[in-house]
């Protein structure tokens, strides 16, 4: 499993996870898990960035 | 006729009812992630905390990631074993999933770590929701 997949499913179980406890009908479920799952994306793809100069 | 006072009417409305059984939902979302919403018939809610916590669960233990044992030593180490072991069925099965034993050498392994841990984290959001379902604060 690659880094990049392994971030992926760590979002989406994260996400569905949260969304079924914050939320109480399935469109807002789904609403919120593909925005949770969005940010935790882009976060994550984002410190990376943030520490790609310290790398090496 | 009487007139009420709405406001004196909000003010005086009861609590909510207590569950006794809500210690033992609790427990048995604890044990099996998603057995607690299953005894209360939140089938939906059930399915995904199970799929959640188990694949997290298993997920880490197929990267190798480390699975803390109860008598490990330093804060730190009862720390990550109280967030393992509150997977409840997964971390007492973590040796059969886990046969190869952790490998932490690698990056792999070490996500697999955080997996295994975020795993118990997930399930004790899904065990104080179930228990706030069954003492009936929560819909």
């Amino acid at each position: 499993m690659s880094h990049f997949s392994a971030l992926l499913l760590f979002a989406l179980l994260a996400s569905l996870a949260l969304a079924c406890v914050t939320h109480r009908t399935t469109v807002e479920r789904i609403k919120y898990a593909l925005w949770s799952f969005a940010l935790f994306v882009l976060i994550a793809l984002g410190i990376a960035w943030a520490m790609y100069p310290f790398s090496h | 006729m009487e007139e009420t006072n709405p406001i004196e009417e909000t003010v005086t409305a009861s609590p909510p009812k207590r569950n006794s059984a809500a210690p033992f939902i609790a427990i048995m979302a604890w044990l099996v992630p998603g057995l607690g919403h299953f005894l209360l018939r939140r089938w939906g809610r059930a399915l995904v905390f199970l799929i959640a916590v188990g694949g997290l669960a298993i997920t880490g233990y197929m990267l190798r990631g480390n699975v803390f044992p109860p008598h490990a030593g330093d804060g730190f180490t009862t720390l990550a074993f109280l967030a393992d072991a509150s997977s409840g069925v997964f971390y007492v099965l973590s040796h059969i999933f886990e046969a190869a034993g952790p490998d932490v050498s690698k990056a792999a392994g070490d996500y697999g770590t955080r997996f295994v841990a975020a795993a118990g984290v997930v399930n004790l959001i899904s065990i104080c929701d179930a228990y706030e379902i069954a003492s009936g604060r929560r819909g």
